[in-house]
């Protein structure tokens, strides 16, 4: 087991989320970076939908207190095992008494521990991912606290993904994300149109896993409308009327009354994750499809 | 945004994408029950299209959550029978414990009614369920007499228990699970709407309708023992 000598920010138990239950509700949760993801768990040669610890910019202080294998991915947490700087992205061996911690992120947003075997966690709906607002997933429903014992299966299931087939991502690069214009953009006006696509946006420190807020680029509308509820997914960009567009995230709710001014396909939204807040973001339109 | 009209249960939708895995529904010219709609896109999410990963239905619009590019989709939504669909006519009834109202004071000064006669307009009425909720568990139940309507709160309440009745605009609302809350709540039902253990973990489907039966606080602590479901209890 692990005793969690500090969580971190906001760190909890998370994996691909809840699918498919949008239509009654239930927000599709789960991991802000796929990809991150499941590099941490195929690099460790864990089942690809296995439960791993999500970390946000401020890594935790973990005490092991068994032998086991573990893989950090995603943000550069400058993660030291023991006080010795340890590598991302190939699977290191810890032993019984080892400490791990993870400082301020230097590189991306959002970072990914997987352990041999995978952590246990309570299910909900078909997932373990941890959902605060309803109790449900992670370890007892909620964020990893100061105190918390993790439990673990510490065992490797099939042969591991070798260091070398994985590219490590350099998120300090990550700038611009591109989207599309979603069903509410013809509302904005000509002003705050040209605003979006050609000022950046700082992301705000008052961002969590339902949202991120856009700052230093406020847009307007044409006018003030009165929209019915409508459908939400992560990736949606809403203005509500303080004029800082939301991107939605992985906890967010499934409908929302707020215009839906563009859309971030997942693999960009999974970009726009790891810039981290108080950065800004430039975004693009992505060309549109014909379909028809 | 390229759109194209196609038909679904003889009624016309225009279909826009946003990129090429988000596609909206939304129907020309609107018509029919508010529960039209969100009734077929639970309808279309029950044929299980292996392209689908989300659907969502509101009263004006079906939106569609795609797992990967799939040009041919309108075709295969074009080609679901609707043969079987009918708009859900289950009933329900909800033991309701107006005691446990935390807003009478407010329900009672906007709409100039005493509390008994609001409780006697919300017993005589048939509600039906409008659509599944901004929150899990929340229930939009529709018909609220006009006299009843109540602007939301300014300051929503942090919490609201579970099985909460609430006012906000031209709905009542029922929270399945405690949550913060800017309606005014009016009483609390003790059955289960919401089970989490279960998927999917509501049974009622828009277009259902209930009526509500008042109940003492010894009832209600009875029934909250009982840990009763929505469809398991008889009045």
């Amino acid at each position: 087991m692990i005793e969690v000598i500090h969580p971190g920010l906001l760190s909890s138990i998370q994996e691909s989320g809840r699918k498919g239950l949008t239509t009654w509700a239930i927000p599709q949760s789960g991991v802000l970076d796929r990809e991150a993801f499941t590099a941490a768990n195929a690099l460790l040669g864990n089942p690809p939908n296995t439960p791993v610890v999500e970390v946000n910019l401020l890594g935790p202080k973990l005490l092991f207190h068994e032998a086991t294998h573990l893989v950090l991915t995603g943000a550069d947490l400058n993660w030291q095992l023991n006080g010795a700087p340890v590598d991302r992205y190939r699977p290191i061996p810890v032993q019984s008494g080892d400490t791990l911690v993870g400082k301020f992120a230097v590189n991306g947003a959002r970072a990914y521990l997987a352990i041999a075997g995978g952590f246990q966690a309570t299910r909900s709906l078909g997932s373990a991912a941890t959902y605060p607002p309803c109790n449900w997933g992670g370890l007892n429903d909620a964020y990893l606290k100061k105190g918390d014992t993790l439990f673990f299966a510490n065992e490797l299931t099939s042969d591991p993904v070798s260091p070398s087939e994985v590219v490590v991502p350099d998120y300090s690069a990550y700038q611009e994300v591109r989207c599309y214009p979603g069903p509410d953009w013809h509302l904005l006006n000509e002003t705050s149109k040209a605003a979006f696509r050609n000022h950046p946006f700082s992301i705000s420190q008052q961002s969590n896993r339902m949202g991120a807020v856009l700052e230093n680029n406020t847009l307007s509308l044409v006018s003030s409308p009165n929209l019915p509820s409508a459908a939400i997914f992560p990736g949606i960009i809403q203005l509500p009327p303080s004029g800082n567009p939301i991107v939605l995230l992985q906890d967010c709710q499934t409908t929302g009354g707020y215009p839906r001014i563009a859309y971030i396909p997942e693999k960009e939204l999974m970009k726009f994750t790891q810039i981290m807040p108080g950065r800004t973001v430039k975004f693009a339109f992505l060309p549109e499809n014909r379909f028809f | 945004m390229a759109s194209r009209f196609i038909h679904l249960n003889n009624l016309k939708f225009r279909a826009s994408w946003i990129g090429p895995t988000l596609l909206l529904l939304h129907p020309e010219p609107q018509k029919g029950s508010q529960a039209l709609i969100p009734n077929m896109g639970l309808h279309i999410r029950q044929q299980y299209l292996e392209p689908i990963q989300e659907v969502v239905a509101t009263p004006h619009e079906i939106a569609l959550l795609l797992k990967h590019p799939a040009p041919k989709i309108l075709d295969q939504l074009a080609d679901i029978s609707f043969l079987s669909f009918t708009e859900a006519k289950r009933h329900y009834v909800l033991p309701v414990c107006f005691e446990k109202g935390t807003d009478w004071t407010f329900v009672c000064e906007h709409t100039l009614l005493a509390k008994d006669a609001v409780i006697d307009q919300l017993l005589q009425t048939t509600f039906s369920l409008s659509m599944w909720g901004f929150l899990p568990g929340f229930l939009y139940l529709d018909n609220l007499p006009e006299q009843l309507h109540c602007p939301r709160k300014t300051h929503p309440a942090k919490q609201v228990p579970r099985g909460s009745l609430a006012i906000g605009g031209k709905y009542l609302g029922l929270y399945g699970l405690a949550s913060p809350g800017g309606w005014h709540v009016i009483g609390n039902c003790p059955l289960v709407s919401f089970q989490s253990d279960q998927v999917p973990p509501m049974k009622c489907a828009p277009g259902d309708t209930f009526s509500l039966t008042k109940i003492s606080e010894a009832t209600w602590l009875e029934l909250r023992d009982q840990q009763l479901s929505l469809s398991s209890y008889a009045p």
